[in-house]
């Protein structure tokens, strides 16, 4: 009685996924003609393999997702007032109204230092970086976001601001003026310097931390 | 024909649109290829909520370097290649995944599958997927479902070419006793 001789597995699957080379192909199927074992085996590999591509699982929903997505690209389309005034370490949590003035502090100095750097514009853009239109949409994409938004908020929170503490609530008007002086500032630096870039998104920052300070005050209330 | 070509015009100036920093635009390319992404993290991770927030990091990046995008390959391409390289990276941040990536499927892994094999009724492929170990089921998706061949799935996980094959043998043998194929 002689005993059948069966194709390895590297064979099989290699039979299985076509990755043999044309002389093993042609002895892997050579032996596959006769072995009804071995033919089942590749079989069920190749089953394996097809329900693989053609059953991948239906996604949930993912609209939630967009709204965070975009928040996320919006973050990183601005930049951060921190960059331009590192706050002391630690202090910013603790004290977060020596943040905001130190940040308008920092925004007003760059206005007019800005100001002062007329017919100053963005390095002029390479193949690497996107164009000077490019950004400075983004930058006034940003700023009409965050207004709305911050509009939106001091709506909601009008009723609340009513049940605020008092202490609370000067403290809440003290730094909303802060902002707003900024962004006063920064309106009539980019009024006269229209398509100053990086005005523009000193703007839009100041508008985030307007948006910041109003979420945190209707999460405290 | 027409309308094939009228889509895909319309779908590129939709991509140039998003790579000139539109998001309005990039939305629709997030909801076009969202489902497909979510499945393929959700392959390779076998977790729906490690999927979701890699989908998330996905697009993020995805608009990050939408620009570097040229239309060598399709859109779909370039997302499903982004995507495999996020997770990838977010494993190797985390050095207990990373190892968990170089894992022997012979223990603890096949343990499962046999115990599985043993009390459950045939199940779908997405189940048997979440049933093999993070190594196997990642050269698995990368392999039989993305197409990639073992040297790049080497190149992309760090781990060597022919280890990329007997985990991949494992799976399917794995995946055929889940799946009563």
């Amino acid at each position: 009685m002689t005993q059948t001789v069966h194709l390895t597995e590297e064979q099989l699957q290699g039979a299985a996924d076509a990755t043999l080379d044309a002389e093993q192909m042609r002895v892997a199927y050579g032996h596959l003609a006769t072995c009804e074992s071995c033919a089942a085996d590749v079989a069920r590999l190749r089953t394996v393999m097809t329900r693989a591509r053609e059953a991948i699982p239906g996604a949930p929903r993912l609209d939630d997702l967009w709204p965070e997505i975009r928040s996320r690209i919006e973050d990183s389309k601005i930049v951060r007032p921190e960059a331009f005034a590192a706050p002391a370490i630690g202090a910013r949590s603790r004290r977060p109204w020596l943040a905001i003035g130190s940040v308008a502090l920092a925004a007003t100095l760059l206005v007019a230092a800005l100001a002062e750097m007329q017919g100053w514009r963005p390095r002029s853009s390479d193949g690497a970086q996107p164009s000077s239109d490019v950004v400075f949409a983004s930058a006034v994409d940003s700023t009409r976001l965050y207004e709305d938004e911050s509009r939106r908020l001091l709506n909601d929170l009008e009723m609340q601001r009513a049940m605020m503490g008092p202490s609370a609530a000067a403290s809440l008007s003290g730094d909303l003026a802060i902002i707003d002086k900024s962004i006063a500032e920064q309106k009539e630096a980019i009024a006269r310097d229209p398509r100053n870039v990086a005005l523009q998104r000193l703007l839009a920052s100041s508008y985030r931390e307007k948006v910041e300070l109003l979420r945190r005050a209707a999460n405290a209330s | 024909m027409h309308e094939d070509d009228g889509g895909a015009r319309r779908l590129d100036a939709i991509v140039q649109r998003a790579q000139s920093g539109d998001v309005d635009a990039f939305e629709a390319v997030y909801r076009a290829h969202a489902a497909a992404i979510h499945a393929l993290c959700r392959c390779m991770c076998g977790d729906d909520r490690e999927a979701t927030d890699m989908v998330q990091d996905v697009f993020v990046r995805a608009w990050e370097r939408l620009r570097s995008f040229r239309g060598q390959s399709s859109l779909a391409t370039w997302l499903h290649r982004l995507a495999v390289n996020v997770v990838l990276e977010k494993w190797r941040a985390n050095k207990r995944d990373a190892l968990r990536m170089l894992d022997d499927p012979e223990g603890l892994a096949l343990d499962v599958v046999e115990r599985d094999t043993d009390t459950d009724a045939a199940m779908d492929i997405a189940s048997a997927l979440t049933r093999l170990p993070r190594g196997s089921r990642t050269v698995f998706v990368l392999h039989d479902i993305e197409g990639y061949a073992h040297g790049e799935i080497a190149s992309m996980t760090g781990i060597a070419a022919g280890t990329s094959r007997t985990q991949l043998f494992r799976a399917r043998r794995a995946l055929a006793r889940l799946l009563r194929a």
